[in-house]
């Protein structure tokens, strides 16, 4: 199989990003397997729109810029992220990988209301990590004059489930009719949980891949609408 | 932000109401070279709302037939024409119903609502 680059992300290290965005790490990289894992299928189901939802996080943009070197160029490309830093910093992947990603700032999939039943393929690496109330409340805090914008790339409240619940009811709405959805899990977040409130949206969750990294144990879920007569 | 893209968006101020599409565009267009892709182009064309896109394409001067061509799938003069339309680097989109402005820096829309929009 060939192997495909993993996107160049050397700016994230310049003065302008560091401190402000997610560099990739082990979830970042254990999602790009999954997508190369799942490249045969991907490829043939042509997709027309994919989008990345960053939550701070995709902020590096490579997860997107990964998919679209499985894809190719016949489709469009949306990365959405709630930091302003973040989303220029996606903006400098794409352009260095010369993908066309248009990228929006704004909160989960709420720019994108017109996409409604059309997204072929939608990415959410969301702020995973188990955190109390109080600092997942802060980490959100922009107003905070010492505001961590890095904590909310991860910080995700109890079962690190706060961000991830606010979409969860809404994907199968947003997905077109074979649309499919990657997300990344630790297993605090209950992934069987998931797969349940998403089971009542028709659409069916697999683990494509999991890894242990250092006191995580990561997977990468991918969610497929039922085929319904 | 690539011009196409504006058919996408609409106001997503809480209460705008029925009017919240399409918005309209301020800002100079920027040609950016990229390649002609005619699979994507004829994909896109089969969905797009040309009527949105030419009111778009007015807003910054860009020029467009009023309507879409009968022939538009073969026809490759428009559709490398609709290729070419291309970027808004700084400008912003504005709803003319509730008159709410979302900016565009260095190409990228800002669509960040305030506590009281949502």
């Amino acid at each position: 199989m060939d192997h495909l680059p993993t996107p160049d992300t050397g700016h994230l290290s310049s003065r302008e990003y560091e401190g402000y965005v997610y560099d990739p790490s082990e979830d970042t990289f254990l999602f790009l397997d999954a997508l190369s894992e799942d490249r045969a299928s991907l490829k043939e189901m042509q997709p027309r729109t994919c989008v990345e939802i960053g939550q701070s996080r995709c902020g590096s943009g490579c997860v997107i810029t990964f998919l679209s070197n499985i894809i190719g160029r016949h489709c469009q490309y949306y990365a959405i992220d709630i930091n302003p830093i973040a989303a220029r910093a996606a903006k400098e992947t794409a352009r260095r990988a010369n993908i066309p990603l248009d990228i929006i700032c704004g909160d989960l999939v709420s720019p994108l209301s017109r996409m409604k039943g059309s997204i072929d393929v939608l990415l959410f690496n969301p702020p995973y990590v188990p955190t109390s109330m109080e600092e997942y409340l802060e980490s959100i805090d922009t107003s905070a004059s010492e505001h961590d914008v890095i904590a909310a790339a991860w910080a995700g409240g109890p079962d690190g489930r706060c961000v991830l619940d606010r979409l969860l009811p809404i994907v199968g709405e947003y997905l077109s009719p074979n649309g499919r959805f990657y997300l990344v899990t630790v297993e605090e977040n209950r992934p069987k949980e998931i797969c349940s409130i998403l089971k009542k949206q028709n659409l069916d969750g697999q683990k494509v891949i999991d890894r242990k990294a250092r006191n995580e144990h990561l997977s990468i879920y991918r969610f497929t609408k039922r085929v319904t007569e | 932000m690539r011009i196409l893209s504006h058919n996408m968006l609409q106001c997503i101020v809480k209460g705008c109401g029925a009017a919240n599409y399409p918005l309209r565009l301020n800002g100079e267009a920027v040609h950016k070279e990229s390649e002609y892709n005619e699979d994507f182009i004829k994909h896109m064309m089969s969905k797009i709302d040309y009527p949105a896109l030419y009111q778009a394409s007015q807003d910054v001067k860009i020029d467009l037939p009023s309507s879409l061509p009968e022939d538009y799938l073969d026809n490759e003069e428009f559709l490398k024409k609709i290729h070419d339309v291309t970027h808004i680097e700084e400008g912003g989109l504005y709803c003319n119903n509730c008159k709410r402005i979302y900016p565009i820096k260095n190409g990228i829309v800002n669509m960040l609502l305030n506590e009281n929009e949502v």
